[in-house]
């Protein structure tokens, strides 16, 4: 036994001290402030590293290869290289975090709305200010000939949607806007003619949140009639919202002044604000058919909805079989009623883009800018649209002309782009440790779902009360 | 000379058991070259890793950006800081209990049944063994579905009560005990698992005691009690401790508990999942390393206990 001891003892402490050298491989914290150089040798010879979700069917890969022939135009000397990753809500620590210990870090992050604080807080991507600022003064040299000025060519709020501290960090490839979309069959059906001036958006006539709950009532009563069965809509629900999805949420708590968390980081979810929503969101769920489970199917139900929120473009929308000619849309209702003290309205929205990594220095650094701002450029985002990407450009000019939906032209293209002021991205968990981030957005996913699917697989029959409690108790566990 | 044969004699002496140990280590080369891919594969892949967690654990390391050495704080913050842990405890404990007498007993009464010599017996053993080799997603799918709760559609088993006019039931929707009581019940679907190994220590008991048994007229029940049931001691004694051990490191609601598998109101919070929690959704590995090897000591100084104790397991024929 001794012996053992004697031998294995040695051993082990061999071990610890080899576990030692294996120190992990961790990024350090990032300079705010980098020499830039926006001249880069057209005939240099590298590789970019570029990392690309693999659970989107491989969209996000086609977009950078829309991107590759123009940028090699450019550059001819240039590879461009994928890190294939699963990216979802509950796995990118996960990912990002394999990502960074292998040390065969991509030059290009991928990251959306809700990522890019991870990425911020754990140095994985750089500010892109030094960039912005070097070809504001180039655009303002020549005279706008080259360089590039967001304020005047670019919807700007979308670029400050990566902001942390003042800074920007993530190069959106278009805008994510929230819509209405709504299925013209299935409001005919229900006695809703077209010219309903429900179904106006104007700036004399808004769409708000009380026009659509209207308007589901409506349909909900023909769904649950005799002629509504008779017409096979005895599945269909008048609504589906996806309240689940935080483009969604977010703009309704804000409109109704609900906060997850107050400045100072406290949990402010039980608030009067938040049970007004939520009892709002319960007298839907309480009225009939109006949303449609979170837990069955497809998009817009094959049809068996007549409202849907959504940000794909047109062109994704009418792959559905089912309501491909038969659609149109709305913006995101506004939550406006001033009686009730609703002055605040907002729409969702948010954006898919890269950041630099961290890692990526020099001329290698000022090689990725370049592939982000042929992106951005009229050329890359004529590319990305071509190859699909059918929302909103990021470039004022092709967005005005409507150049990212060809051939819906007769659909309300303005949906996507009224009401500007009222965008909001969410931010909720800005307050909290990043390494918090997905678990407040589950807490606020989970309470989205008591709220408005109380038999859902995850939940009984909850209070509005009750909601909101197991929210606090949620979002307190989250920021433990 | 006399020295020189002194010399000579002790020299052979000390050499004799070189040249011992030179013919040991040449015969058994071809030993040593079979295994050395094994023993590389352990040292790299569970060896090290092992030890690196125990390093790990000494420091707040985020996985991506930071790794600062904290000592024992990680340590301190499971058993003062950490508010979450009491659940976790309380859940895992509630588990525990419950889970290792039924799977134990479970396959216990279930290989006593597949024993018995009837004709297409085989066939039988087959389907109670066919559940385990369905992966555990697909098998945590399949059973969110079974146990589902909602009004509108509900899931099989609330199909049945509701056909037998019975109130429907959360499973492990539920945000209580009943939870977990539905996590055991759903282990039961791999019960076969652990019966093949019954099976296999059945097959060892000699059959001359039951010739004998048999002879002296001794009842089917006796039987059992005098010579199964003691006979399969060292048996029971080793699955109650693997049992043990995997149910502490349970982390299977994460393919069908609500929450991302911690359930509701954190009922199927338990130590396994906690692990995963904290290394791979909050990128606290330091803090997972801590709680790993706390588990570890955990089921070491149990095992310990249960072999003190095992003065009931008769491991003479």
């Amino acid at each position: 036994m001794k012996k053992v001891f004697c031998a294995v003892l040695p051993l082990l402490l061999a071990l610890f001290a080899c576990a030692g050298c294996f120190t992990p491989n961790i990024i350090d914290t990032p300079d705010t402030e980098y020499e830039v150089s926006l001249d880069v040798d057209p005939d240099i010879e590298a590789t970019l590293r570029i990392l690309v979700p693999t659970t989107d069917g491989g969209m996000e890969e086609n977009y950078i290869n829309a991107l590759i022939p123009g940028f090699q135009e450019m550059f001819p000397h240039v590879t461009i290289e994928f890190d294939r990753r699963a990216i979802s809500d509950e796995r990118y620590v996960e990912t990002i975090s394999s990502v960074i210990s292998s040390g065969n870090i991509p030059d290009l992050f991928y990251s959306n709305t809700v990522f890019y604080y991870y990425l911020i807080s754990q140095n994985c991507i750089v500010s892109l200010e030094p960039y912005y600022a070097a070809e504001q003064a180039l655009y303002d040299q020549t005279g706008g000939a080259e360089g590039l000025s967001l304020e005047t060519d670019y919807y700007e709020n979308f670029f400050d949607m990566s902001s942390y501290e003042g800074r920007r960090y993530v190069v959106p490839r278009s805008m994510d806007s929230v819509v209405t979309y709504y299925n013209k069959e299935f409001l005919q059906d229900a006695g809703i003619s077209p010219d309903d001036e429900r179904l106006e958006s104007t700036e004399e006539n808004p769409f708000t949140w009380n026009d659509l709950l209207s308007l589901c009532q409506q349909v909900s009563d023909y769904i649950l009639s005799e002629q509504g069965r008779a017409d096979g809509y005895s599945l269909a629900y008048a609504l589906q919202a996806d309240f689940d999805w935080e483009a969604v949420f977010n703009a309704i708590m804000v409109s109704y002044g609900s906060q997850a968390f107050d400045e100072d980081g406290n949990i402010a979810i039980d608030s009067p604000e938040t049970l007004a929503m939520a009892e709002m969101l319960r007298g839907m769920y309480d009225a009939g058919r109006i949303i449609r489970p979170v837990t069955s199917g497809s998009s817009f139900a094959n049809g068996m909805t007549a409202f849907h929120f959504s940000s794909s473009g047109p062109s994704r929308m009418a792959t559905n079989a089912e309501i491909a000619d038969d659609f149109d849309a709305l913006p995101f209702p506004l939550i406006l009623d001033e009686e009730a003290g609703l002055t605040n309205p907002a729409i969702g929205c948010g954006f898919a883009g890269w950041g630099i990594s961290s890692t990526t220095e020099g001329t290698q650094r000022d090689l990725a800018w370049q592939f982000l701002k042929y992106m951005i450029s009229e050329e890359g985002q004529m590319a990305l649209i071509n190859a699909g990407l059918a929302t909103p450009s990021i470039r004022i000019d092709l967005a005005e002309e409507k150049q990212w939906s060809k051939g819906y032209e007769h659909i309300n293209l303005d949906a996507w782009l009224q009401w500007s002021d009222y965008k909001v991205s969410s931010q909720f968990f800005i307050t909290q440790d990043p390494s918090a981030t997905f678990d407040i957005y589950s807490a606020l996913q989970n309470f989205m779902n008591n709220l408005t699917d109380p038999t859902s697989m995850g939940s009984s029959v909850r209070s509005v009360e009750m909601c909101i409690d197991i929210a606090a108790e949620d979002l307190a566990a989250a920021v433990r | 000379m006399m020295t020189r044969a002194k010399t000579g004699a002790a020299a052979a002496v000390v050499r004799a058991p070189r040249g011992r140990l030179k013919k040991r280590l040449k015969a058994s080369v071809t030993g040593w070259l079979f295994i050395l891919p094994m023993t590389f594969g352990i040292c790299v892949f569970t060896l090290l890793p092992i030890i690196q967690s125990l390093y790990y654990s000494f420091f707040d390391y985020n996985l991506v950006s930071r790794f600062d050495f904290v000592g024992f704080g990680n340590y301190a913050d499971i058993f003062s800081g950490d508010p979450e842990m009491g659940k976790v405890i309380v859940n895992t404990l509630l588990f525990a209990l419950v889970n290792i007498p039924v799977t134990l007993v479970g396959s216990y009464l279930l290989a006593l049944l597949l024993n018995v010599n009837v004709k297409g017996i085989k066939v039988f053993r087959v389907l109670y063994y066919l559940p385990c080799t369905m992966p555990a997603i697909v098998s945590g799918i399949v059973w969110s579905y079974i146990m589902r709760y909602n009004v509108e559609t509900p899931g099989l088993f609330n199909q049945f009560l509701a056909a037998l006019g019975l109130p429907m039931s959360h499973f492990f929707y539920a945000d209580n005990f009943g939870a977990v009581a539905s996590i055991v019940l759903m282990n039961l679907w791999s019960l076969g698992g652990g019966t093949i190994i019954w099976l296999a220590q059945f097959k060892n008991i000699p059959k001359q005691l039951y010739e004998a048994a048999e002879i002296d007229g001794a009842s089917a029940m006796r039987r059992f009690f005098s010579i199964t049931l003691p006979m399969s001691t060292p048996m029971i004694f080793y699955n109650l401790i693997t049992n043990f051990i995997v149910t502490l490191q349970f982390n299977g609601t994460l393919t069908f508990a609500p929450n991302n598998g911690l359930g509701n109101g954190q009922a199927t919070y338990m130590f396994g999942l906690k692990i995963y929690h904290e290394a791979f959704r909050r990128s606290n590995m330091g803090y997972a390393c801590a709680l790993a090897w706390v588990l570890v000591v955990i089921v070491g100084l149990v095992t310990v206990l249960l072999f003190k104790t095992n003065k009931w397991v008769q491991y003479d024929n």
